[in-house]
């Protein structure tokens, strides 16, 4: 069948960028005219205050003919980059003293046969998530004109009478927002009597497909930011008990740009806790004749007309099945890390349709169909095997490791805003716990946290690995060979709302731990705390790596680029922590 | 001389359906691109087309009048460019042609580009598909015999009035180029 992500004729994200390596000061493919430009264009300076590029640039567009024409640009003003910037952000949230009591597996991005794309009833779904061995997982179908309408409504049966059979696992409701301007985003609320109303109302307000605001501009941009903090008041009003957002493939198409993920975390930090530090869609890059040879991740485009300038073609792909923006060290995660910046990642299915799917939509069941009745017809068995379909069932391969106080829905949010998690990619670890503590103590702080000590006092990183014993979903036990800890400095907030480099993060230590077994630690000294910094830590098969994107001397084995229609994920595996901070004090 | 046209085309099919029209009635030699149009309020394509006689200019002031676009007429060693349309399109006219004059944009019909198909060496490229350099993601190396499958869909940019061919990894062990004809919609947005 071919549905779901077989859009291509809409060529969404097509254009251009420059190439890694190069020098940055030549023109932007993909942005418009640079100040060289603008100032070679501007006849009342004269040549002699112009810079030897600048006077090249105006010879060229003299003999074009093309000088005089400026006043074409004045007919509507130039974008302003961060007009949405939100006042008054709350600084330091960190949490501390959070041990975790247990953790719990999950997925915040699934979708059910309320998607346009989709094919699933929830319960297909959920039963899949808890066989796979999830805790917890998130549905969250598309915004859109007919979900708004009327799916958000009808899924919240499906849910509920899922969660009565289900009782071990529990099940959010949320949906995929069409974050204005930007890329998706999952939002999702504690369960209450009133979690349909407040989302359905979010869904009217401010999802970009709902209210036509896709396209770049500061309107939409502040849209967004209206989202997030709308989604803060409903909690703080007691609509619901708790609301999060976190952004979804934010590299896709390169049109999450660093200053709006910068505004939506400032909006309400609250809220706005992360992204997807790998997409789903993980089965895509399987090759012909087992896979479709897509992309893995379904990271093929290239960059379009909404896509931000900066952003190099590399970013475009997955790195080891990672988003570019988290697999990069140094790159844009660690720089919002750099900044102090609590910001948390991710590992997620995207189920839509999975690989090796025998299901199918029933005749009948037709996009005119979905749009009557906001979903599609149950799935029947289709007598094939869908070997092209991209993704993996909720847990049978992507997994998000949530520190809780207890086995319940707030205690699994708050979680997930504390930054207590780890996610990986076919059960690569059995268990991963990693704590900074000051040598000597016993007991530091856990993940997402923030160790506060006296300036000068010798700290110390733990990290505690227990190995996997069963085998993963692919059947073999899968062996983590190596384990790197990364680390940066804490440099405050960035003038420039678009940076996303930290140059001062970098691979401080790889640990060779192939035929290790069992739980064992790892510890490396910090030296005395000094200055403000951070860690956090991956782990790989040690199958695919290469010099990180800025640079061996950044990263000497990170991440692979992923290979177009190549891209087997059982033979690529990796986990990352989040990230836990030194903070000295007299 | 160089026309640009700026039809408000949201992405590269609709623009390069805008440069197919445009180029209907000549076949003269001409570089023909796309470009991003980001700085107005609505993000866009225009184009241009780049050639060494006029004899496009009356189809397309046509195809302009007939489809509300903007466009810009500009002639080597004029003091001026010749601009007519509504003035957001205008505007991205106006910057696809001085994007095309400074040898930037996204290439969609350039000299060589008829043999810019099949699966070749990067030297055979250079020699005979007008591409002057082959560019790899991630640092991969690209040597003269390294394979290139092209897929029959080759949109290398222009840089300064370079030709660059960007490539990525691809299965089998080729490079592919970096924009694929067919890319993947994000699903909710119908």
């Amino acid at each position: 069948m071919g549905h779901s992500h077989d859009h291509s004729d809409h060529g969404h994200g097509h254009g251009h960028g420059h190439g890694h390596g190069h020098d940055h000061d030549h023109h932007h493919p993909n942005a418009e005219l640079d100040a060289a430009t603008l100032a070679a264009l501007d006849e009342s300076i004269p040549d002699s205050d112009l810079s030897p590029t600048e006077v090249s640039r105006r010879s060229l567009l003299r003999s074009a003919g093309i000088l005089g024409g400026t006043a074409a640009l004045a007919v509507t003003g130039a974008q302003a980059a961060a007009a949405a910037a939100p006042k008054n952000v709350p600084g330091w949230i960190f949490q501390q003293h959070k041990r975790p009591n247990v953790w719990l597996a999950g997925d915040h991005h699934i979708h059910t046969q309320m998607s346009s794309d989709g094919l699933y009833r929830v319960i297909d779904q959920a039963r899949h998530a808890a066989a796979y061995g999830l805790d917890w997982l998130v549905i969250t179908d598309h915004g859109g004109a007919t979900h708004a309408r009327i799916g958000v409504d009808l899924v919240n049966p499906q849910i509920k009478a899922a969660r009565s059979e289900l009782k071990n696992t529990l099940i959010f409701q949320g949906l995929e927002w069409n974050i204005p301007s930007a890329e998706h985003g999952t939002v999702f609320v504690a369960p209450g009597s009133r979690e349909v109303e407040v989302l359905k109302q979010f869904e009217n307000s401010y999802d970009g497909s709902v209210k036509g605001a896709s396209g770049n501009s500061p309107a939409n941009e502040a849209l967004a930011v209206s989202g997030i903090q709308w989604l803060g008041q409903q909690v703080d009003r007691r609509r619901v008990q708790d609301a999060l957002f976190l952004a979804n493939h934010p590299a896709r198409n390169g049109i999450d740009s660093p200053h709006e993920i910068r505004n939506w975390r400032d909006a309400d930090p609250r809220i706005a806790i992360g992204f997807e530090g790998a997409p789903g869609h993980q089965a895509a890059g399987l090759p012909a004749p087992i896979g479709g040879a897509q992309a893995r991740g379904y990271y093929g485009n290239a960059p379009g007309a909404n896509s931000f300038p900066g952003y190099p073609l590399e970013s475009y792909r997955t790195w080891g099945g990672f988003d570019w923006m988290t697999s990069t060290v140094g790159g844009l995660w660690d720089s919002l890390l750099a900044e102090g910046k609590p910001w948390w990642i991710s590992a997620n299915s995207d189920s839509h349709v999975n690989w090796n799917e025998t299901a199918r939509r029933p005749d009948g069941s037709d996009q005119a169909q979905f749009d009557r009745d906001g979903r599609y017809m149950d799935p029947v068995y289709g007598n094939t095997v869908n070997r092209t379909a991209g993704d993996f069932w909720p847990g049978y391969y992507s997994r998000t490791h949530v520190g809780a106080d207890r086995r319940d829905y707030l205690s699994v949010m708050e979680g997930l805003r504390a930054g207590r998690m780890w996610v990986d990619h076919g059960m690569l670890a059995k268990g991963v716990e990693v704590e900074v503590r000051e040598v000597g103590q016993r007991y530091g702080e856990p993940l997402g946290g923030a160790l506060t000590v006296r300036r000068g006092r010798a700290v110390e990183l733990v990290v505690r690995i227990t190995t996997q014993t069963m085998p993963n979903w692919a059947n073999f036990v899968p062996k983590l060979n190596r384990v790197d800890a990364i680390r940066g400095a804490v440099k405050g907030t960035v003038s420039n709302r678009d940076t996303f480099t930290a140059p001062d993060t970098k691979v401080v230590r790889q640990w060779d731990t192939s035929g290790k077994r069992g739980t064992f630690e790892l510890v490396l000294p910090l030296g005395r705390a000094e200055e403000p910094f951070y860690v956090r830590v991956r782990g790989t098969d040690g199958n695919r790596s290469q010099p990180g994107y800025l640079g061996a001397a950044i990263d000497p084995a990170g991440p692979q680029l992923d290979v177009v229609g190549d891209a087997d994920p059982w033979s690529d595996l990796w986990f990352y922590t989040n990230p836990i901070w030194v903070l000295p004090k007299k | 001389m160089i026309i640009a046209v700026d039809a408000a085309s949201r992405d590269t099919a609709e623009a390069e359906h805008v440069l197919h029209e445009l180029l209907a009635p000549a076949a003269i030699p001409v570089i023909a691109c796309t470009h991003a149009i980001t700085g107005g309020d609505t993000p866009h394509l225009a184009v241009s087309i780049a050639a060494a006689t006029d004899e496009l200019e009356a189809h397309v002031r046509r195809w302009c009048a007939d489809h509300g676009a903007g466009s810009a007429f500009t002639r080597s060693g004029a003091t001026a460019p010749d601009l007519a349309g509504p003035s957001p399109l205008v505007r991205g006219a106006y910057v696809a042609a001085v994007e095309s004059a400074l040898g930037a944009g996204r290439l969609v019909r350039w000299p060589g580009c008829e043999h810019a198909y099949g699966v070749q060496t990067a030297a055979a490229l250079r020699a005979k598909a007008g591409i002057d350099y082959v560019e790899a993601l991630g640092g991969l190396p690209v040597t003269d015999d390294t394979v290139i499958d092209t897929r029959d869909f080759v949109r290398p940019v222009r840089r300064e009035g370079q030709v660059i061919l960007q490539v990525q990894p691809a299965a089998g062990g080729v490079l592919i180029p970096f924009e694929a004809e067919h890319q993947h919609k994000c699903c909710s947005d119908h």
